[in-house]
């Protein structure tokens, strides 16, 4: 780890902590750490390295908790937020670790983190600007948080990273190791997921301590996830609120440059898991989104978001796939027999 | 120097582009996005795919929510519906209609009789069909007919509201088409393969492409998106028709710019235009004798601000009508196969206030539209009319009960007539941008009391279709921030104090620069679908230029030259061509 080169400020102290990113750092188990420098072929990962690791995890949980809400399942989020039903819903995976370690993120995840960060078309300068202004708002306005006697050294390296981060717009991790963790960029998929936790630390300001989400083995990440669903709603909500006064979301931590565009992101990010969660995305070639950044399906497995809706599922020789057709035997005639009109 | 170089291939443009390439011009058409120049692979019918074709731009600042806009040879038309109706008679100059009932202070600035030749023209080209009946058709045109309306048999709609099939431009079913279903697979045991089954094989991918029935040349195959129709038309014209001259179309291709000249002591005139290879990054210009802008109603006012073009009445981007959608859904006791068959099949029209037709989609598209709403997450609590158990964003819980079964599932959409309002317009984003600048921005300032009272009626009687069909959890969206009839934000009038373009489509304020999209219709056409209305429109824009710049004779109204666009001429041409 790097000695930390300056103070961390009180600003970047608060949103590491409300954002949940130091819970994570904190958390993740450590055989993550010795996994990962394996994977980098014995080298001691970096802290870009060791950030991208956070971050990922971050966006993840982040976006787990918000398929929960739009297309909630049997899965550990949705059971967290206490809403759930029986068989799976929109996340589609309860073992984030296990997939990262073994570099196999699932395509739910990179198709949503697509969607948003395409449609959003946020210049990386204004993204920066944003998180910038957004830290020194949390410095100028702190809470009381837990956990701010002394600074581990994940605090210090998130800190240190961080600081890259938001001076280069990326941090490189190199070619070694699991190509779909790198680099890591600022883009909106980060920048919807700090606005969702920090807006959690609105709403629920106890989600910021540790605890919660045990449906998920060692427990949820990020203060948005450990919500229950109403309070999510109301997360979301506050970012549709288009009026700074009655805002404390915006009023106390976002600020109003950023009131223009919460709803924009909102909006963007529901549809987008709906869309997502009831299509074929799950079945994305996810190594070859990696390598080349193309959209090819793997169709030959079943859609579970087309299961769910009963939509189409077939049988191919024996097993079930999921294809689409050519067409339907639903042709029923015309009405009252016409076949044209008049002019 | 070119003759024509038009600015987008989308429904608009090619239109354009194959009437004056059969006279003999020589035309350039330039794309933003790509060329699916194999259709049967490029068009995967698959939600996430398809998604890929869409790019961002455009922001809503009421709403605050993105409205997604599509590129590509076809442009919206390879994610269109089909639907062919004409426009309403009485949103023309001369209709006298009622100025209570419709947005006559907007009109056309010529009359409907004098469209129809145009209409019939395009008609016949595609060509428009009435459509067959799928289940949710059916389902649709015998819960109208239960609720009282006559039904329509006239291409023309009149005073009364009617229920009727659809005018689509898709081919009617022939052979194994509708009657067989058959996983997506291209070899000779395909039953749905071309020639055994002709025209729509009833798949339920309108919305991603068309390329039904497989082994079908390229101008035969069934939705007539013009990647379908016009484009091959216009790239074959010296094949087909004596005199005609094959249309360039070059893809990847996106005009930045607008170039003009001095004309005359206070005017200007377009002399060609500015655009980037975008996977070369090369940057190109290009002069033309007459430019056509049809990129689109939010890229054409985006375009002619970017290019710091004239707007002396401030009328650029105003006007911007999108029939304030609504979604109405419910789920009914059996299967109305929302996912199955032509997208949408039957509608009604109601003079005055505005369309619903029945809208099929995937799960996905479902999901996707239902989760954005202007009124919030779904609220029960006192939602209204009768019938109606809910308004809002659909997440959660429910969600899933709306699409358990997709196949019981049943939707309306609803089309307002959206009158014109000066406020409404396009503007380009201080804050959102794409590598071509800033992003286009709508700015929705204004419905008025007709407009939301219009969709209030449509939504009444959406219901009472919801009621005759026995839906249950019948919900609304409310769905404001969906666009999917983009029009008028390049109005042409009858006055100059209010509009951008004189009656041929011409820029009152820049001469030889013609527009030939959605954006050139002076108003939201009474509610019904655009397409039919701007093809209309651009065949008269095309037969204008080329009377006033090339001095040439018309030719619709007298029929001289028509061939349509599967004529068995243009088939060979195209596999001649290798389309």
């Amino acid at each position: 780890m790097t000695e930390a080169k300056t103070p961390i400020t009180a600003g970047r102290r608060q949103f590491l902590t409300r954002t949940g990113l130091t819970a994570i750092a904190v958390s993740l188990p450590a055989s993550l750490w010795v996994r990962r420098a394996a994977a980098f072929q014995g080298q001691v990962p970096t802290d870009d390295q060791l950030l991208a690791t956070v971050l990922q995890r971050f966006i993840y949980d982040t976006y787990a908790g918000v398929f929960a809400f739009e297309v909630p399942g049997n899965d550990c989020y949705s059971i967290t937020q206490a809403v759930a039903v029986t068989g799976p819903g929109g996340q589609p995976s309860d073992s984030f670790e296990d997939d990262l370690l073994d570099c196999k993120l699932n395509g739910n995840f990179l198709a949503l983190q697509h969607i948003v960060n395409e449609q959003s078309i946020l210049p990386i300068a204004f993204i920066r600007t944003q998180l910038s202004v957004l830290i020194g708002a949390l410095g100028n306005n702190p809470i009381s948080m837990p956990g701010q006697g002394g600074d581990g050294e994940e605090v210090v390296f998130l800190d240190e990273a961080l600081s890259r981060l938001l001076d280069e717009g990326s941090l490189e991790q190199g070619t070694q190791g699991c190509a779909d963790l790198a680099p890591i960029q600022l883009n909106t998929s980060l920048l919807i997921a700090v606005v969702l936790n920090l807006g959690a630390s609105v709403v629920d300001p106890s989600s910021i301590s540790s605890g919660g989400g045990e449906a998920c083995g060692t427990g949820l990440l990020t203060p948005f996830a450990r919500l229950n669903f109403a309070d999510k709603q109301r997360v979301f909500e506050l970012l549709d609120l288009s009026t700074n006064q009655s805002n404390p979301l915006i009023s106390a931590v976002l600020g109003p440059t950023l009131l223009g565009i919460t709803g924009i992101l909102s909006g963007t990010l529901l549809s987008a898991a709906g869309l997502v969660a009831y299509s074929e995305a799950m079945n994305l070639d996810v190594q070859k989104y990696i390598d080349t950044g193309e959209v090819e399906l793997d169709l030959s497995k079943p859609v579970r978001g087309w299961e769910i809706a009963q939509y189409q599922t077939f049988e191919r020789n024996g097993k079930l796939v999921g294809d689409t057709v050519h067409g339907w035997d639903v042709f029923e005639g015309y009405w009252e027999g016409r076949t044209e009109a008049t002019s | 120097m070119r003759d024509v170089i038009i600015i987008g291939c989308g429904g608009g443009g090619p239109v354009v582009a194959k009437e004056l390439a059969a006279k003999g011009l020589d035309v350039l058409v330039l794309e933003r996005g790509e060329r699916f120049a194999d259709s049967e692979k490029e068009l995967e019918p698959t939600d996430f795919v398809a998604f890929e074709h869409f790019f961002p731009g455009v922001v809503d600042s009421r709403t605050r929510a993105f409205r997604y806009q599509v590129s590509g040879v076809g442009g919206t038309t390879l994610h269109y519906y089909g639907n062919h109706p004409r426009a309403m008679p009485q949103v023309f100059q001369g209709s006298g209609a009622d100025r209570n009932r419709f947005d006559v202070d907007h009109s056309f600035p010529f009359s409907y009789e004098e469209l129809i030749p145009y209409y019939e023209w395009v008609e016949q080209t595609l060509p428009v069909q009435t459509a067959p009946m799928d289940t949710k058709a059916r389902v649709f045109l015998e819960a109208a007919s239960a609720t009282g309306l006559p039904v329509q048999t006239s291409k023309d709609i009149g005073d009364v509201a009617t229920f009727r099939p659809q005018q689509n431009a898709i081919l009617q079913p022939k052979g194994t088409a509708g009657t067989v279903t058959s996983l997506r697979h291209h070899d000779a045991t395909n039953p749905l393969q071309y020639p055994q089954a002709e025209g729509c094989t009833f798949c339920g991918y309108c919305q991603l492409g068309c390329s039904e029935p497989f082994g079908a040349p390229r101008n035969l195959k069934a939705k007539r998106s013009t990647d379908n129709s016009y484009v091959p038309m216009a790239l074959t014209a010296d094949q087909w028709t004596a005199g005609g001259r094959k249309a360039e179309v070059i893809a990847d291709a996106h005009v930045r710019e607008i170039l003009t000249e001095r004309s005359g002591f206070f005017g200007r005139r377009a002399k060609g235009v500015k655009w980037r290879d975008r996977k070369t990054n090369q940057t190109f210009s290009e002069e033309a004798k007459v430019v056509v802008l049809a990129a689109g109603a939010l890229e054409s006012p985006r375009l002619w601000l970017a290019s710091d073009l004239p707007n002396p009445n401030g009328w650029v981007g105003r006007g911007y009508t999108d029939h304030y959608i609504d979604l109405v859904m419910g789920v009914v006791k059996d299967e109305a196969n929302l996912s199955k068959g032509a997208s949408s099949n039957a509608r009604i029209d109601m003079p005055g206030f505005g369309c619903m037709e029945v809208a099929g989609t995937t799960p996905s598209s479902v999901a996707a539209l239902a989760a954005q709403s202007s009124k919030g997450f779904r609220d029960d609590a006192g939602a209204g009319p009768s019938g109606l158990e809910g308004i809002g964003r659909l997440v959660g819980n429910d969600i899933r009960a709306m699409l358990d079964n997709v196949n019981r599932l049943f939707a309306i959409a609803i089309l307002t007539d959206d009158h014109v309002e000066y406020r409404n317009r396009i503007t380009r984003s201080l804050v959102f941008s794409n590598e071509d600048g800033r992003a286009a921005k709508v700015d929705l300032n204004k419905r008025s009391s007709k407009t939301v009272a219009n969709r209030e009626a449509l939504v009444n009687k959406a219901l009472e279709l919801m009621l005759q069909a026995g839906a249950q959890n019948v919900a609304r969206a409310d769905a404001t921030p969906i666009t999917i009839h983009p029009m008028s934000s390049m109005r042409m009038g009858e006055h100059a104090i209010d509009s951008v373009l004189d009656d041929s489509a011409e820029a009152r304020f820049v001469d030889r620069l013609f527009i030939a999209d959605n954006s050139a219709l002076a108003n939201g056409l009474g509610g019904t679908n655009p397409t039919n209305t701007t093809q209309a429109v651009a065949t008269r824009t095309a037969e204008k230029i080329f009377q006033r710049y090339f001095g040439g004779d018309p030719w619709v109204k007298e029929g001289d030259g028509f061939v349509s666009s599967v004529d068995p001429s243009v088939t060979q041409a195209v596999i001649n061509a290798g389309l």
